[in-house]
């Protein structure tokens, strides 16, 4: 067969050929341009795709620093810092590298974390008190529920200020409500029309500021903060806002006419304003910028008020040993333990405050004596020492004499127009050191068997000796392990007493003996917490009610639910309830609310009953060493006060301390600024 | 076949399959060029479309996610030049940043931003660009969906139309700051 060697025009066929060709010729001319355009649409999406990652990922270096800052312990120590000062303002930022090993979205994102001062671009600090938190001024502020009409939120501002500097002028307080409040022309209480005028009257002025608003009442003279209403350990400015929704992030300050000292300046130093710098790089080097400033509330600590938590235990010394008889305590112990558990690992001891107390009947009619001479009792009759031992794990035990700082003798104050009935005492000693000291190097925290007793034991003179029984935990067969010349107490009649007069006999329901460890700690995951301790020995006699205040603190707010406080009190000479008689005995209540558990009824609070350690332990007879929990509400946010009310029936008791310690609920309150570049 | 001397012609029905075949051919041909022609432009509309309504919600997401204010709300409202998106927020610096989205009458989305001294009102800076074309509607609604959860959400909606392909896009933002 022949091959053809070119086309002939005429050829069959050849139409279809053309066709093709024709096809491909246009076909390779849109291809180029369909390339071309799929190429750029491929490129436009890959940009913005890329952009979109660079966002994703500069935002989760915001989420992982906001995650850093509300989780405790993750903060450097001078970012932790219980409140800020100048020196933290002026430190550079804390830089984090996110994720380094596994890439968010193929990008290296770091983050850097500083602190803000809140009052920044709003006031000027003076060059004495620079951006240190004001020492006698204290500026708080909440959200006080629905306004006076529908829609409306009340908001109220408390300032309290301590006098230690001296006559205060306000020049001016402010407040500033994040975006999306507004204030309510007219409804503060400080530009309510009254006659007379009050001098605090003042219309506010509202600014703009950080996307919210400024609410500031000025004064071109300063105003006396003794001026201000109401009258008492603080003074409170109220106004209304809409809509009727809880703020977060608001803050408040105070500015006085103290130009050049240290409380110039005063606002809320619970809240710390945290600037974050995100930044997303991808593998190509291009970078996204997110700035955010995120907030934190805190705790605030005034007056006598201790940063931490706390763990009280103890233990009787002395005890009813009939049980068909109540309230008789007649057996005196040589020693008792309390086990201290539950203080985290990772906490650090502040203090270890060891409490003893007792009633003693010698000298039996002490009526006449003064304050000075009661005080000196303890120590005459040397009962302000006890010997104090620690077996902690992994560690050598702590043993020693110690010796109280500060003694209190006190009598019933019923005895200066009756009978005599011989006196009580307390006395503390701050142990921390000597206690600290020994356990250095170790893991001691706080955690052991804490054993308390008598410093002076042995077999001494017959003449002047005092039986002291040996404590087993289920006091069976106890015996006398050994004497003392100063016994810590005096039992109820002379079965102990060999000789002397020491113990002198019947007045049965006065006597105890006890004593209770107090350990303050902070530690990362039990930070913010605020304790307040009432360690004023009292005396407190039939049918009366002792009011306790307890100022100088101030509660943070609480979520939904959550236990506001937790209420420790020693007090000795308790006596169970009367069955026969039903005759009242005695009560504590913490603003107005009775405290009782199982094992302590309302009526009868300080039945000498206690559990050893606090609510779990075994039931003890002989001291109360009591552990309540306050419920939310019984105890308010931003209450300065609380008043703790003994109230006795037919009995005597004898107060030691009272220990109030409230939660802090740490909360991040979102994000104030967001700003992407 | 070869033409020459004594070649023979074609048969009647041979032309006719050959006619039939060549009919068969060139209809299929033109059948795929048209295909050729109408989806290039069709494939091109589409990721324009596509591209516009991603360009947008980019902007306008990442704007929001800044708002510290954003109007009209809470209502369902279509973003115009009588009704623009304003979203707003002030930097620590006390700054305040207002951008405004607008869509003019040749469908295209406006983004100006103006940036004013926050307490005077001064402006500092302003600049407009288009972020997008072809938009033929874009919606929005700043609410609160859950009467448990107070915080707000942006929902945009936006669709873009080149020649007969519209693509829609919804982006849910919820602004970071308080």
């Amino acid at each position: 067969m022949k091959v053809p060697i070119k086309l002939r025009r005429g050829e069959p066929g050849i139409a279809v050929l053309g066709i093709v060709l024709i096809l491909v010729i246009v076909g390779g001319a849109l291809l180029p341009v369909l390339l071309y355009f799929m190429n750029t649409a491929s490129q436009a999406g890959q940009i913005v795709e890329r952009k979109t990652k660079e966002y994703y990922s500069a935002n989760s270096g915001i989420e992982a620093a906001q995650w850093r800052i509300k989780t405790n312990g993750k903060l450097p120590a001078w970012l932790d810092a219980a409140s800020w000062d100048e020196s933290v303002y002026g430190k550079t930022y804390e830089n984090y590298t996110l994720s380094s090993a596994d890439p968010i979205n193929d990008n290296s994102v770091y983050y850097l974390i500083g602190a803000k001062w809140v009052l920044e671009n709003l006031e000027a600090p003076n060059l004495t008190q620079k951006r240190d938190p004001a020492s006698n001024i204290l500026v708080a502020g909440s959200y006080q529920g629905s306004g006076s009409t529908s829609g409306r939120g009340k908001y109220e501002i408390i300032i309290m200020y301590d006098g230690t500097a001296g006559s205060l002028g306000i020049k001016r307080i402010g407040c500033w409500l994040p975006a999306g409040f507004e204030y309510v022309p007219g409804s503060s209480s400080l530009e309510k029309v009254q006659y007379p005028v009050k001098p605090y009257y003042c219309v506010p002025q509202v600014t703009p500021f950080r996307g919210g608003h400024t609410i500031t009442w000025d004064y071109a003279t300063p105003v006396s903060y003794d001026l201000f209403d109401p009258p008492g350990s603080q003074r409170k400015i109220t106004f209304e806002y809409t809509p009727n929704q809880i703020t977060q992030g608001e803050f408040n300050w105070v500015k006085t006419s103290n130009t050049t000292g240290l409380n110039y300046l005063a606002w809320n130093t619970d809240l710390k304003v945290f600037e974050v710098k995100s930044t997303a790089t991808s593998p190509t080097g291009q970078t996204t910028n997110v700035t955010a400033y995120t907030t934190k509330k805190e705790f605030q600590k005034f007056g006598a008020s201790m940063e931490g938590d706390y763990f009280a235990s103890g233990n009787t010394l002395m005890r009813n040993s009939n049980p068909y008889q109540d309230n008789s305590r007649d057996r005196l112990y040589e020693e008792t333990w309390a086990t201290v558990s539950g203080i985290p690992t990772n906490a650090n001891v502040e203090k270890i405050l060891l409490y003893w107390s007792g009633w003693k009947c010698k000298p039996w009619d002490v009526r006449g004596y003064s304050q000075a001479q009661l005080d000196a009792l303890p120590e005459s009759k040397n009962v302000h020492k006890v010997k104090l031992t620690i077996e902690a794990s992994g560690a050598p035990t702590f043993s020693a004499v110690v010796t109280a700082s500060q003694k209190q003798g006190a009598s019933d104050p019923e005895d200066a127009g009756g009978a005599a009935h011989g006196w009580s005492y307390s006395c503390i000693a701050d142990v921390t050191d000597l206690v600290m000291n020994h356990f250095e190097g170790t893991s001691f925290m706080g955690n052991g068997k804490y054993t308390v007793g008598h410093w002076d034991t042995g077999s001494r003179s017959s003449s002047r000796r005092y039986e002291l029984y040996e404590w087993n935990d289920s006091h069976s067969h106890e015996s006398i392990s050994t004497y003392t010349r100063y016994p810590l107490g005096s039992p109820m009649d002379g079965r102990q007493r060999s000789s002397g007069n020491e113990d002198d006999g019947n007045e049965d329901e006065w006597a105890y003996s006890a004593w209770s460890v107090v350990i303050i700690y902070t530690s990362p995951t039990t930070k913010g917490h605020q304790i307040y301790i009432f360690d004023d020995f009292h005396y407190v006699t039939r049918n009366v009610t002792v009011p306790i205040t307890i100022s100088g603190f101030l509660t943070p707010e609480l979520a939904a639910g959550e236990e506001a406080a937790r209420y420790t009190h020693f007090v000795g000479e308790g006596d169970e309830y009367d069955y026969w008689s039903h005759s009242y005995t005695d009560s504590v209540s913490v603003n107005g609310y009775a405290l009782s558990d199982a094992d302590n009824p309302a009526n009868d609070v300080c039945n000498s009953q206690s559990r050893i350690p606090p609510v779990s332990g075994t039931l003890v007879d002989g001291i109360d060493i009591d552990t309540f929990s306050i419920a939310n509400g019984i105890v308010q946010p931003n209450d300065t006060e609380a008043q703790v009310n003994f109230r006795t029936g037919t009995e005597v008791l004898n107060i030691v301390y009272v220990i109030l310690s409230f939660r802090s609920n740490i909360s991040t309150g979102g994000i104030l600024i967001y700003d992407l570049k | 076949m070869l033409s020459g001397r004594g070649a023979r012609g074609l048969t009647l029905v041979e032309l006719l399959i050959a006619m039939g075949i060549g009919a068969a051919v060139l209809a299929g041909a033109l059948a795929v060029m048209n295909q050729l022609l109408l989806l290039v432009p069709k494939a091109e509309n589409s990721m324009l479309a596509i591209r516009q309504a991603q360009n947008a919600g980019y902007w306008i997401d990442r704007d929001a996610t800044s708002a510290q204010s954003i109007t009209p709300a809470p209502a369902l409202f279509t973003i115009s030049t009588a009704t623009p998106l304003v979203i707003s927020y002030v930097g620590w610096d006390a700054t305040k940043t207002t951008i405004t989205y607008t869509v003019d009458t040749g469908r295209n989305l406006q983004r100006q931003i103006a940036v004013a001294d926050e307490r005077t009102g001064n402006p500092i800076s302003s600049s407009q660009m288009r972020i997008a074309d072809s938009i033929s509607s874009i919606t929005a609604q700043y609410n609160q969906p859950d009467p448990t959860n107070p915080r707000k959400i942006l929902t945009v909606t936006i669709t873009a139309q080149v020649g007969n392909c519209s693509e829609t896009r919804v982006y849910k933002i919820s602004p970071r700051s308080f």
